[in-house]
């Protein structure tokens, strides 16, 4: 390895300048900034949380048209005030006296109750260090208890904020007294002993036994840990998904000992729902499913950015591909604040590589018209590697 | 002691230089190090060769600024034992760091004839047109190469606050080396 030219220019700096970095003192925080860290930690946390996940859900994908593994990822860009969207500026929120945070998940109308009032959402620019206020409309939520879960209606769209605190349930029969678990997810593919691509991944049929049999284990008591519990066990790993709890496929557990684990709640629940329960639960997932297809955490394509317009970007994948006349251009489309962003902050250029996350599905004309986010990605012997 | 009564004891040749030297600015070349090699072991060996070349660069040199005259050995001697050290032993931190200062102006669209003192001297009188928070970041990152985190410590900011003024004042420096014609 070679120091770049750059880093030996930086070592030469003048004198006074070095001096006076190395001298500068700490600064004691204001309120305002402690606020400001807290609402970035969060910020953090959530980012540290995407990037982490897929790599335990995908223990990294070699799709065979690629020579390359292909780790996806977020980049961790805390964007300027005026590129956020409304959901990423405004999210925290005070209703009687309980805090709730929002992590612009969007809910659908029919999942929105009764309106609670008009409410301050708080939002926090902390590059500049500003707090802004903006007044929205809140709502229940059908299915889960205000005190957890409340809707906020935001340029005509409704989004879920989570109670904000460390509060867990002391058994599940509070939790289900909170959240109707059935309405709120449906349980629809689980794999076994985790979730890579290399498990044995399912499609449960119904499931309204699996539910059945966890209402019945309401004394199911709370383990507060932090250890793994599935680690060296049997178990099945359920993929939730669930516009009410806001939430994007994370996961559930029920290890063959007796446990069920979720991170569905922003922190990680835990119940000792006993072993009876438990196999139960695993033996009826077995019987009625059926085999399906991994599924990636996120939609990605990769590629070299070849052309940049106001409308689109044409990404070309030719370069990572094992034999390049396999090699695709897309045509990402530039329709959405949360890819525009990207271009305007010149992180995607032309020339660059970039992991475009797409919402929808590619078109026949690879043709991507639901981007959300972009990382810049290097190649590096035969892997992509995103850097932070 | 003073760092001229120590650029004295160098002239004598007295070994009480390097002794004077240590306990004055061993932890901050031993910060430099280990945030460069990411272990304590290479770190030592950086530091005590760091003296060696302080050492032997006094006399003749008579440095007008001593402990950035220090610090610069430090991380010069720091980054060329880095470049030996195997990749799995890299930190990600400091790999990271090299790549931002690459991106900024990559080795290959150097014009020729631009030596590391001209660019130094560049970089200097462009972050003199900065303001204090943002140039003493910039210098404990890509100087020091002290973590987001201790930044953000540092200075009382977010991190992610530290991690913007870092993006944004790379992407000026890289504009403004441009406008003075370091890159092809």
């Amino acid at each position: 390895m070679k120091t770049p030219k750059m880093a030996n220019s930086v070592g030469q700096i003048d004198d006074d300048l070095i001096e006076a970095a190395a001298e500068c003192k700490k600064k004691k925080k204001s309120n305002w900034m402690k606020w400001g860290s807290l609402a970035a930690c969060f910020a953090v946390l959530v980012i540290a949380g995407a990037m982490i996940l897929p790599s335990i859900l995908n223990d990294g994908t070699t799709p065979d048209k690629y020579k390359d593994i292909i780790h996806a990822g977020e980049s961790a860009i805390i964007w300027p005030w005026e590129y956020r969207t409304v959901y990423e500026q405004y999210t925290n929120l005070e209703v009687d006296g309980v805090s709730y945070r929002s992590n612009g998940r969007a809910v659908s109308t029919d999942l929105v109750g009764e309106l609670i009032g008009t409410c301050s959402v708080v939002g926090y620019d902390d590059i500049h260090n500003k707090s802004y206020t903006e007044d929205f409309e809140v709502y229940e939520l059908k299915y889960a208890d205000r005190s957890q879960f409340v809707a906020v209606k935001m340029e005509g769209k409704y989004y879920t904020f989570k109670k904000d605190i460390y509060d867990p349930p002391s058994n599940l029969g509070e939790l289900f007294d909170l959240v109707d678990l059935s309405q709120a997810i449906e349980l629809s593919r689980f794999s076994e002993n985790g979730d890579g691509p290399n498990k044995k991944h399912y499609t449960l049929n119904n499931d309204d036994y699996v539910w059945e049999v966890l209402a019945g284990s309401r004394d199911a008591a709370f383990i507060d840990t932090s250890a793994n519990v599935e680690n060296g066990k049997e178990y099945l790993s359920f993929t939730i998904t669930s516009e009410i709890l806001g939430v994007y496929k994370v996961a559930m557990y029920v290890t063959k000992d007796g446990y069920l684990w979720t991170n569905a709640f922003n922190y990680q629940y835990l119940f000792n729902i006993g072993e009876d329960a438990a196999g139960k639960i695993i033996k009826y997932a077995k019987e009625n499913s059926t085999k399906a297809e991994y599924e990636p955490y996120q939609n990605t394509v990769t590629g070299k950015v070849v052309e940049i317009t106001e409308e689109y970007i044409l990404l070309d994948d030719t370069v990572i591909c094992n034999d390049p006349a396999d090699g695709t251009t897309y045509k990402v489309l530039l329709n959405d604040l949360r890819i525009e962003r990207y271009v305007d902050h010149e992180i995607i250029k032309v020339g660059g590589m970039v992991q475009i996350t797409f919402e929808g599905e590619i078109d026949d004309r690879n043709t991507v018209d639901t981007a959300i986010s972009a990382a810049s990605v290097m190649i590096s012997k035969g892997e992509v590697l995103i850097p932070e | 002691m003073d760092d001229l009564r120590i650029i004295e004891l160098y002239f004598e040749r007295d070994e009480q230089a390097i002794k004077e030297t240590d306990v004055k600015y061993g932890k901050l070349c031993h910060s430099i190090a280990y945030n460069i090699l990411n272990n304590h072991e290479d770190s030592e060996e950086c530091v005590n060769d760091t003296y060696v070349g302080v050492w032997n660069a006094i006399p003749p040199t008579r440095p007008n600024n001593f402990m950035s005259f220090v610090c610069k050995i430090a991380r010069n001697l720091s980054l060329k034992r880095l470049e030996f050290m195997k990749r799995e032993k890299r930190s990600a931190d400091i790999m990271l760091s090299l790549d931002e200062l690459e991106s900024v102006l990559p080795d290959d669209r150097y014009a020729p004839g631009v030596s590391d003192e001209d660019v130094g001297k560049l970089i200097s009188k462009f972050l003199r047109t900065q303001k204090e928070d943002v140039r003493n970041v910039f210098i404990r990152k890509y100087f020091f190469f002290d973590s987001i985190g201790e930044i953000a410590e540092r200075f009382g900011f977010t991190e992610s606050k530290v991690k913007n003024m870092l993006f944004y004042t790379r992407n000026k420096l890289r504009d403004y080396l441009i406008k003075e014609g370091v890159e092809i």
